[in-house]
């Protein structure tokens, strides 16, 4: 899927998240699935409640990690497809 | 208590209510042409109970007793001529010939606890007869609201409050998404409306044994919930066992299933309650009032670590750590040719920073013994 620079999303009311030693763990009572994210992943997870769009979420994290652009970006597309498919977020408005 | 220590069974064993109700239903269903198997037959009271009623042939399946103990109890008791006792669980045994009777007592706690329903649905698809019964056959959950301050603040919000000057505080919210199973015989004077009915299962036809449904309560008086309480019936031939607070005791605990914060409500009221609780999966909680909306999950519970998650996942690459390595070669040393000591001695010297002394290899050495020679 393709997102745009002002895409917000929203969480699914059916996810729960632990956050555990800087990572999460995500159980979607839906799907009764459960995710793992990593650090960024669990970075990227709390922006995404804070219902940043796109292109301000990946500002942020360009200001917290020494990683070039580009590869936020894509983890951040990657990340957000994965989530998506799974029904876990979902696109708030589209501008 | 775990299932393997005798003494462990005495609560089931010496349990009246629930075996009065088993007795009844086995001497009404049981004939003498009837093969019968008492799954997970503990020390056997079900199973030879079918037997002294004439059963033709009794199987009595258990994974965790010593079979020895079965057979010297069913020899007390002069039950040895139509019975066989078979040690394993019921996945992994083969018996020779279908079944007539399945008797189980694969209720858990609120039902689905211990996750023991989907051995039952496997033997019956397995071994039942297609005019076969089970005992018991059918099962409710219910559940009601309650007003339980004493027992909310001792398991709850009592984290809220220091100890030595240590605060705890953070627990507080693992407790509120914990169920507690206990005696809650006392919550009766507590209900703030009548107990309903949230879920019903045919164990003749269920494929799964998962619960997701969402009611309706009427609330009867005023007060303050301070979460659910939850037990179960079950059929056994035509007469219902109850493991509600209001019915005889039983081996049986109720379950509290905590709001934090607990909600006010008023007589006249309707709240929303939705309980789900998948197969081998987390129990989850929600209630719905005009003004709130609380979910709580077991998931919530303890700490779930990510790394802890990936290895139970289907496409997680493992690959071995120290200790692991250790398990391995040991397991590779048991072929008969090398003693305890031995191998103990070899694993000692090879993973010096693993095992600090020879007992201490040992240890581990007759773990891996123990399950897998």
């Amino acid at each position: 899927m393709v997102f745009q620079p002002t895409d917000r999303f929203s969480v699914s009311e059916e996810v729960l998240s632990q956050e555990v030693n800087g990572e999460t763990v995500l159980l979607d009572l839906d799907g009764e699935c459960y995710f793992g994210l990593n650090e960024v992943g669990t970075r990227i997870w709390q922006l995404l409640q804070s219902e940043q769009t796109l292109s301000e979420a990946l500002n942020t994290l360009s200001g917290e990690y020494d990683v070039s652009r580009d590869q936020l970006e894509s983890d951040l597309n990657e990340l957000l497809d994965k989530l998506t498919k799974a029904g876990l977020v979902s696109l708030a408005d589209r501008l | 208590m775990t299932y393997s220590q005798i003494t462990g069974h005495r609560s089931m064993v010496l349990d009246e209510q629930r075996n009065a109700h088993y007795s009844n239903a086995i001497k009404k269903l049981i004939n003498g042409q009837s093969i019968v198997l008492d799954l997970g037959a503990g020390l056997g009271i079900h199973g030879l109970i079918a037997a002294r009623a004439g059963a033709k042939k009794v199987y009595l399946v258990e994974p965790k007793v010593e079979l020895s103990v079965i057979v010297k109890i069913a020899q007390q008791n002069h039950l040895t001529g139509n019975i066989q006792c078979i040690k394993g669980s019921i996945e992994e045994v083969d018996l020779p010939a279908s079944v007539d009777v399945i008797i189980s007592v694969f209720t858990g706690n609120f039902l689905l606890e211990e996750d023991l329903l989907p051995s039952l649905f496997y033997a019956r698809d397995r071994y039942l007869a297609s005019d076969g019964i089970l005992i018991p056959d059918r099962a409710k959950m219910e559940l009601v609201p309650v007003c339980a301050p004493d027992y909310f603040d001792s398991r709850v919000s009592c984290w809220s409050n220091h100890s030595q000057t240590i605060e705890f505080g953070l627990v507080r919210e693992y407790a509120a998404n914990t169920i507690f199973y206990d005696d809650h015989r006392a919550m009766a004077e507590g209900f703030l409306a009548e107990p309903a009915e949230i879920f019903d299962l045919d164990f003749m036809t269920a494929a799964k044994a998962e619960c997701r449904n969402r009611i309706n309560i009427s609330i009867t008086r005023d007060g303050s919930c301070h979460g659910l309480l939850g037990w179960f019936q079950t059929r056994l031939g035509d007469t219902w066992l109850s493991t509600s607070p209001l019915e005889p005791e039983t081996h049986w605990r109720q379950a509290f299933l905590p709001l934090d914060p607990p909600i006010a409500v008023k007589s006249g009221e309707v709240i929303s309650v939705q309980i789900q609780r998948p197969e081998f999966g987390e129990w989850t909680w929600t209630v719905e009032t005009g003004k709130s909306r609380q979910r709580h999950s077991t998931f919530l519970s303890e700490p779930v670590s990510r790394s802890r998650l990936q290895k139970n996942s289907d496409d997680y690459k493992a690959i071995l750590d120290d200790k692991g390595r250790a398990a391995k070669a040991i397991l590779e040393m048991l072929n008969g040719e090398m003693s305890t000591d031995e191998i103990s001695g070899t694993i000692c010297k090879s993973y010096p920073h693993l095992f600090p002394g020879n007992q201490h290899a040992k240890r581990f050495v007759l773990k891996l013994i123990e399950c897998y020679t």
